[in-house]
C-alpha cells in the first residue's frame, strides 16, 4: 500500500458544488461551465438571474447595459453599492457579481442593445457569437427583439413591481434526461423468457405449506420473501389460465380489481400479524405495475420527429440516438414494438439474494437492450461518415434508460406570437373559455401585450414612468388592450383582471421591486439551467408571475 | 430619486409599515441568505439573525453572502456584516446562538411583528413554532429540497400551525437488522456510522435515533452477544497507536465477527450466509493500489480499494485522535471524534467500512458519493429555488403586516415550469393539535423554592378547579394521580429552568377540559411570600368529544370553542352527555353546522392531498385582485 495522504478530499470545486451535483450530475454540471450569458440590461432583476447562474458555476458572463448608476438603483439592486454612483452600471455590476464566485468569467461592455445590432453585428451573428444564451430585460421595442436570430436562446424579462412574466425563444430543444418521478418500467405483462424463467423458478412451491426442514415446500418465512414482482407474474400467469377465464390478461378495471382479490386471496394469514408485507405490496402494486409497455406520446413526438428521420452528419448525438432507438423499435428481432427497458426495479420486501437475482434478470435485459441499439448507432454513424466508435456505450445507456421520457420542444420564435399569427391567436382564445378564465393570467397577458405594445410606441419609455400625470398612459394602454383584443378576435371588453394589472403597470412605471426581481431571478435562472443542462423540462414558452396572489401561468404563445 | 423610490411607489402605505417592523429571522442558511437580502432592500426597519451554524464550503455554491474567506465563521454574524452594507436604514442584529437558549424566551418572541423560519431541521422548526404560538406573533414558515419548496404561514388561532399535519419522523432500523442481518446497503451504511465509527471514535454510550434497541424474547440472546462484541471492540480502541491498529480491526469486525455470526444456524435458515473477508489475501492485493482511490467518489470500489481506504482513513482518524489525546488536560473529557458528512476522513471511514461488510453480506455496494447522500441524509439545494422561496416568504410578510390572513396563502414550489407553483388558502387549526388547540397561561415561579406540590394545589385545583385526575407533563410524566414521588421536589430539581412548558392534561372521565399549557417563569419572588404566582381565576374549555375518526376526527376549531361557552362545546360535540338545555332546537341546529362545517374542511384538504400526489392538477383559488393601497 502507498504512503498515505493527509486526506483523501476531492477537489474544492466538487465539494462546492456538491448540493447541486445531486440534482443535475457531471455531466449537466459541464454543459453549465460552457455556458456564455449575455445579459442586456443590469437591472435587479438581471443581475439576480446572474447570480443564480454564477453561484453553480456558468462558465461566462458579459453584462451589457449603457446606464449609469443612480441612487434607486441602490435600492433595488443588491450588485450595487455606494461607490457604484455615477460609474458605468454594466461595470459595476460585472465586478460585484463576479466576486460571488472565482471560478465564473465575468466581463461587460458599456453600451445598449440597439447599438450592439447596429455597430457590432458579429456579436449577435449565431456564427461568430461568444454567447451561448442571452438574457433580455424589458423595456425593449419589438423591432429590437425581432432582430435577434431566432439560433441563439433568448429569456426576454419583464419585471414591474409585484408583477414578472419570463418568454423563452430557443432553437429545437431536446431532453434525454426530464428527470421524471421514477423510470420503472416492470414490464409485468411483456415478460421475456429470463425473467418468466426466474417467476416460474422461485414460486415452484408457492402453494405448498413446509411442515418440516428439508420437505417439500416452502415455510412461512420464505413465503413472505417472494419478491412482489415474482408474486405478480405468477399470478399474472394463473389469472389467465383459470378455467372461467378467457386467456387473456386482467385489462379493465373490474377485472384488474378482480385480480387484486385473486391475489389477495394467496396470502397466508396463519403467520405472525395475520399478513404478509410481500403479498400487501403485490396487492398495491396492481393498478400501478400491471399495464401494456407503451410508448409514450413524448417519445412519440422524438421518434416521429423529421429530425429522426434525417439523420445527417450535421446531426447531434440525441438525434443519431433516437433514430437507433427508432429502429430498435420497430425491429421484429430487436424491441419488437417495445422500447429499450430502462432496467430498474423498486424495492422491495425481499431476501437479499432473490432481491439481487431479480435486479440482475432487469439489469441484463437492460444492457442487452442497449448492446442492440449501440449496433444501430454504429451503423447509423458509418453511414454519415462518422466514426463508429464517436458515441460511447455509456451516453448511449443512460438514452435508453431514458427513453420512454424523451423530449423535444419546439420553442415558437417572438416573430410568430408578436405579428398574432394564426395558432396565437387560438391559444389565447381557448384561454379566455376556460372555465376559470376570469381570474386566468391570461387576462394579465393581454396587459403585458400591451405594456410591449407602448414600449414600441413609445421608444422604449415604459407606461407611468413620466413626469406627466398618469391618466394619459393608462388609457393608451387599454386602448393597445383592446386593439390587440380586436386583432385575435376575443370581446373588446377588458377583463377587470386585466384592468387591474394595467392599472398596477402603469402605477409602478416600469419600476423593480427588489423582492420581486429576487423571485424572478430564482425562478428565469432555474429554466436558464434546465435548458443549459438539457435536464429537466423547462417551461413553453411563456411563464407569467403575479406577486399579489402568488400565482404563476404558463402558455403556448 | 432617493434608493426607496421604487419600494415606495409600489407598495404605499404598506411600505410605512415595513420601515417601523421589527422581525426575527431564525437560521441564515441558502433561503436565509436570500431573505436576508430581500428584507434588507425592501427596507424592514429592524432584523434580528439567529443562528448556531458556522459556514462551509458547500454552502458556498447558493448562500451567497458568505465568501471563501468567511469559511469556519458565524453565519449570523457574516450575514449581518455583508447584508448590513446594503442598506443604511435597517437596523440588523445577530446572535451566534442556538434559538433554543433560554434567554430567547416568549417575551423575547413578543417583540417581533413577524418570525421567519428559515431553517433545516424538524426539531428547531417545531420549537420556534411553539414560541410564537406562545408570543402569539405571526410566523413565515419556509423550506426547500431540490427544486421543491413550501411557504407556510402560521398565526395562532387563525391558521394551522406547523404541528397541525402530521411530520414523517426518520426511519430507524431495529438492532438486530444493523447489526447482524443487513439485507440493503442502508443497513450497511448505519452500522458503519452509527456503531463502528462510534465504538472507535466517538462515546459508545450514545444511542442512534436511526437505531432501534427495542429488546424482545426473540431477539434478547443475541443482544446480549452484541453487547459483548461492542465491549471487545472498546477494548481495541486502546491500541490506537499501535501499527497494527487497522489489522486488528479489521480482523475483528470483518472476519471474527462474522465468523460469530456464521455459527448462530437458525439465523441463516432462510438467508443468505454472510462470508468472512481473509485479511491476508486482501492485504496483498491493496498493496497495488494507491491510497487516492479515495478521491474518485464516483467509481464503486472493489474490495481491495475499500480495503485501502479503510485502513488509511482508519490511520488519518486515529492519528488526529491521538492529536487531540495529547492535548487534553488532565480532568477534562476524553476526546471524541463525530461523524460529519463533509469531514473527508470519517466519510472515507464510513462509506469503505459500509462497502466491506455488504461484500460480506452479498449486497450491492455503493459509490462514495451516494454513501454521503444517505449517510449524511443530504438534502440537495440550489440558489434558484432558495431565491423564490424566500421571495414568496416576503410577499406572505406583506399580507401578515396587513392582518391580511384571508389572501395569505400556503405555498408549493415543484420544478416543472407548467405549474412553478401552486397555492392554496390557509387551513383552520386542526382542533386535535396538541400543540396550538390548547389554552395557554404564564405564570411566575421561584423555582428554587416552588413545587409541584404548589402548582398542582394552589395553581390548578384551588384556583383553576381542576380535580384529583390530571397529569402534569414536560418531555417526561412530572405528577399524575398514581405517581405523586415529585409533589415536594422543587422544581429546579426536576428540569425547570428560566423558562419551562408545562402540559397539563384533565384526565377526568366526564368532562375534561382541554389541555392547558403553562409557562413557567422563573423568578425571584420575596422569600417570605409564596414561591409562585397564582393567576386569575377562569374557566379552561372542556374537550370536545371526538366526532369518529374518518371525518378526520376533526372537531370545530379552537378560535371557535374558545369563544364559545361550556354548555355549547358540550353540545357541539354531537349531544352525547348534553345537559338539560340539550333539546333547545337552535342550537341543536349549531350543532349540526359545526359538524358539516368541519367535514367540509377536511373533505377539502384530502381532496387536494391527493391532486397532490397525482402531481397534475393546480389547486386553483377564486381570490379576487386586491390591490395595494
Ligand atoms: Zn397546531
Amino acid at each position: 500500500m502507498a504512503a498515505s495522504t493527509p486526506s483523501g478530499a476531492p477537489s474544492s470545486k466538487e465539494k462546492k458544488y456538491d448540493r447541486q451535483l445531486r440534482l443535475w450530475g457531471a455531466n449537466g454540471q459541464n454543459k453549465l461551465e460552457s455556458a456564455h450569458i449575455a445579459l442586456f440590461n443590469a437591472s435587479a432583476a438581471g443581475c439576480e438571474i446572474l447570480k443564480n447562474l454564477i453561484l453553480p458555476g456558468v462558465g461566462q458572463f458579459t453584462v451589457i447595459d449603457d446606464k449609469l448608476v443612480e441612487e434607486a438603483d441602490l435600492g433595488a439592486n443588491f450588485f450595487l453599492d455606494e461607490e457604484s454612483l455615477g460609474k458605468p452600471r454594466a461595470e459595476r455590476t460585472a465586478a460585484l457579481l463576479g466576486e460571488l464566485n472565482p471560478d465564473v468569467k465575468g466581463n461587460y461592455l458599456v453600451d445598449s442593445l440597439s447599438n450592439t445590432l447596429s455597430a457590432k453585428p458579429e456579436l449577435l451573428n449565431p456564427r461568430s457569437t461568444p454567447f451561448t444564451h442571452i438574457v433580455i430585460i424589458s423595456p425593449v421595442p419589438t423591432p429590437l427583439l425581432l432582430q435577434i436570430p431566432i439560433e441563439i436562446p433568448v429569456f426576454l424579462v419583464n419585471c414591474v413591481g409585484l408583477l414578472f412574466t419570463l418568454r423563452i425563444s430557443a432553437p429545437l430543444h431536446t431532453i434525454v434526461e426530464a428527470h421524471p418521478e421514477s423510470l420503472v418500467d416492470l414490464r409485468l405483462l411483456n415478460p421475456w423468457p429470463e425473467l418468466s424463467a426466474l417467476a416460474a423458478e422461485k414460486t415452484k412451491n408457492l402453494e405448498v405449506q413446509q411442515e418440516m426442514d428439508g420437505d417439500e415446500g416452502m415455510s412461512d418465512h420464505e413465503h413472505g420473501h417472494v419478491p412482489y414482482l415474482v408474486l405478480l407474474l405468477k399470478y399474472l400467469d394463473d389469472w389467465k389460465r383459470r378455467p372461467e377465464g378467457d386467456g387473456t390478461h386482467p385489462s379493465s378495471y373490474k377485472e384488474m380489481t378482480a385480480f387484486r382479490s385473486f391475489v389477495q386471496d394467496k396470502m397466508r394469514t396463519h403467520v405472525p400479524g395475520g399478513s404478509e408485507e410481500n403479498y400487501e405490496e403485490a396487492v398495491a402494486a396492481v393498478l400501478k405495475h400491471v399495464r401494456k409497455a407503451e410508448v409514450s406520446e413524448y417519445a412519440k413526438t422524438v421518434l416521429d420527429h423529421p429530425a429522426c428521420a434525417n439523420v445527417t452528419s450535421e446531426s447531434t448525438n440525441f438525434w443519431i440516438i433516437a433514430k437507433a432507438v427508432k429502429q430498435f423499435l420497430e425491429s421484429p428481432e430487436q424491441g419488437n414494438g417495445l422500447l429499450p427497458l430502462s432496467g430498474g426495479i423498486p424495492d422491495m420486501k425481499a431476501e437479499s439474494s432473490g432481491y439481487v437475482a431479480l435486479q440482475n434478470v432487469y439489469k441484463n435485459k437492460a444492457r442487452h437492450d442497449a448492446a442492440l441499439v449501440q449496433k444501430n448507432v454504429q451503423s447509423i454513424l458509418s453511414s454519415i461518415g462518422r466514426e463508429p466508435s464517436s458515441i460511447s456505450l455509456e451516453e448511449i445507456e443512460i438514452f435508453c434508460r431514458h427513453a420512454n421520457f424523451l423530449r423535444a420542444i419546439s420553442f415558437r420564435p417572438f416573430s410568430a406570437e408578436l405579428s398574432t399569427d394564426e395558432f396565437h391567436k387560438k391559444v389565447v382564445k381557448d384561454a379566455f373559455e376556460s372555465w376559470d378564465a376570469d381570474s386566468a393570467l391570461i387576462n394579465d397577458y393581454v396587459a403585458f401585450r400591451a405594456f410591449q405594445e407602448f414600449i414600441t410606441q413609445n421608444n422604449g419609455r415604459a407606461p407611468g414612468d413620466t413626469e406627466g400625470p398618469l391618466d394619459e398612459d393608462t388609457v393608451e394602454m387599454q386602448r393597445l388592450a383592446k386593439a390587440y383584443l380586436s386583432e385575435v378576435g376575443c370581446s373588446l371588453e377588458l377583463a377587470e383582471r386585466t384592468e387591474n394589472i394595467i392599472g398596477e403597470l402603469v402605477r409602478y412605471g416600469g419600476a423593480e421591486l427588489h423582492n420581486t426581481a429576487s423571485l424572478a431571478g430564482g425562478l428565469v435562472a432555474q429554466e436558464i439551467i434546465k435548458i443549459i443542462t438539457q435536464q429537466y423540462v423547462p417551461g413553453n414558452n411563456t411563464i407569467l408571475f403575479d406577486g399579489i396572489s402568488s400565482k404563476t401561468g404558463t402558455y403556448v404563445l | 430619486m432617493g434608493r426607496d423610490t421604487n419600494p415606495r411607489k409600489s407598495l404605499g402605505s404598506l411600505h410605512g409599515r415595513i420601515k417601523e417592523a421589527r422581525v426575527l429571522m431564525v437560521g441564515a442558511g441558502g433561503i436565509g441568505c436570500e431573505l436576508l437580502k430581500n428584507l434588507v432592500l425592501t427596507g424592514f426597519g429592524e432584523i434580528h439573525i439567529v443562528d448556531l451554524d458556522t459556514i462551509d464550503l458547500s454552502n458556498l455554491n447558493r448562500q451567497f453572502l458568505f465568501g471563501m474567506q468567511h469559511i469556519k465563521k458565524s453565519k449570523a454574524m457574516v450575514a449581518k456584516e455583508t447584508a448590513g452594507k446594503f442598506n443604511p436604514n435597517v437596523k440588523l442584529e445577530a446572535h451566534h446562538a442556538n434559538i433554543k437558549d433560554h434567554n430567547f424566551n416568549v417575551k423575547w418572541f413578543k417583540t417581533f411583528d413577524v418570525v421567519f423560519n428559515a431553517l433545516d431541521n424538524l426539531d428547531a422548526r417545531r420549537h420556534v413554532n411553539k414560541m410564537c404560538l406562545a408570543a402569539d406573533v405571526p410566523l413565515i414558515e419556509s423550506g426547500t429540497t431540490g427544486f421543491n419548496g413550501q411557504v407556510q404561514v402560521i398565526k395562532q388561532r387563525t391558521t394551522e400551525c406547523y404541528d397541525c399535519t402530521h411530520k414523517p419522523i426518520p426511519k430507524s432500523f431495529p438492532v438486530c437488522t444493523i447489526r447482524s442481518t443487513p439485507s440493503q446497503p442502508i443497513h450497511c451504511i448505519v452500522w458503519a456510522k452509527s456503531y463502528l465509527f462510534v465504538e472507535i471514535f466517538g462515546t459508545s454510550e450514545e444511542s442512534s435515533p436511526e437505531v432501534d434497541p427495542s429488546e424482545n424474547d426473540e431477539n434478547a440472546g443475541e443482544i446480549a452477544n452484541l453487547k459483548r462484541e461492542a465491549e471487545e471492540l472498546k477494548n481495541i480502541r486502546e491500541k490506537m497507536a499501535s501499527p497494527d491498529f487497522a489489522a486488528t480491526i479489521f480482523g475483528k469486525v470483518f472476519a471474527a465477527d462474522i465468523d460469530r455470526l456464521r455459527s448462530m444456524e437458525d439465523m441463516w435458515k432462510s438467508r443468505k450466509l454472510p462470508k468472512a473477508l481473509d485479511y491476508a489475501q486482501i492485504s496483498e492485493e491493496a498493496e497495488k493500489i494507491d491510497n487516492s482511490v479515495a478521491k474518485n467518489d464516483q467509481k464503486v470500489w472493489t474490495l481491495a480499494e475499500n480495503y485501502v481506504v479503510f485502513a488509511d482513513s482508519l490511520q488519518r482518524l486515529a492519528k488526529r485522535m491521538l492529536e487531540l489525546k495529547a492535548s487534553v488536560k488532565d480532568g477534562e473529557a476524553a476526546p471524541i471524534l463525530a461523524f460529519d458528512k463533509d469531514d473527508e476522513d470519517t466519510l472515507d471511514f464510513v462509506a469503505a467500512s459500509a462497502n466491506l461488510r455488504s461484500l460480506i453480506f452479498g449486497i450491492d455496494s455503493k459509490s462514495k458519493f451516494d454513501i454521503k447522500q444517505m449517510a449524511g441524509n443530504i438534502i440537495p439545494a440550489i440558489a434558484t429555488t432558495n431565491a423564490i422561496t424566500a421571495g414568496l416568504c416576503v410577499l406572505q410578510a406583506f399580507k401578515v403586516l396587513r392582518e391580511d390572513y384571508k389572501t395569505a396563502r400556503m405555498v408549493f414550489l415543484s420544478r416543472s415550469a407548467d405549474r412553478a407553483f401552486s397555492s392554496e388558502k390557509l387551513s383552520p387549526p386542526n382542533p386535535n393539535c396538541e400543540v396550538c388547540s390548547v389554552t395557554r397561561i404564564t405564570i411566575e415561579a421561584d423555582v428554587s423554592r416552588a413545587t409541584i406540590g404548589d402548582l398542582v394545589d394552589k395553581v390548578l385545583r384551588e384556583q383553576l378547579g381542576y380535580g384529583e385526575e390530571l397529569s402534569l407533563l414536560t418531555k417526561e410524566l412530572l405528577y399524575d394521580a398514581d405517581y405523586d414521588d415529585n409533589k415536594d421536589t422543587p422544581l429546579s430539581e426536576i428540569g425547570f429552568g428560566e423558562e419551562t412548558f408545562v402540559t397539563i392534561v384533565d384526565d377526568d372521565e366526564e368532562e375534561p377540559r382541554i389541555n392547558l399549557v403553562i409557562v413557567v417563569t422563573n423568578t425571584a419572588l420575596p422569600a417570605d411570600g409564596e414561591p409562585i404566582t397564582v393567576p386569575e381565576k377562569f374557566e379552561i374549555p372542556r374537550k370536545l368529544k371526538a366526532i369518529p375518526a374518518g371525518n378526520g376526527g376533526g372537531t370545530n376549531g379552537l378560535a371557535n370553542g374558545l369563544k364559545r361557552s361550556h354548555e355549547d362545546l358540550i353540545l357541539a360535540a354531537g349531544g352525547e352527555g348534553a345537559n338539560g338545555n340539550g333539546n333547545e332546537p337552535e342550537q341543536k341546529k349549531r350543532k349540526v353546522d359545526v359538524i358539516v362545517e368541519n367535514r367540509d374542511v377536511n373533505v377539502k384538504r384530502a381532496k387536494v392531498f391527493e391532486e397532490k400526489k397525482d402531481d397534475d392538477i393546480i389547486v386553483l383559488d377564486d381570490d379576487g385582485f386586491i390591490t395595494i393601497d
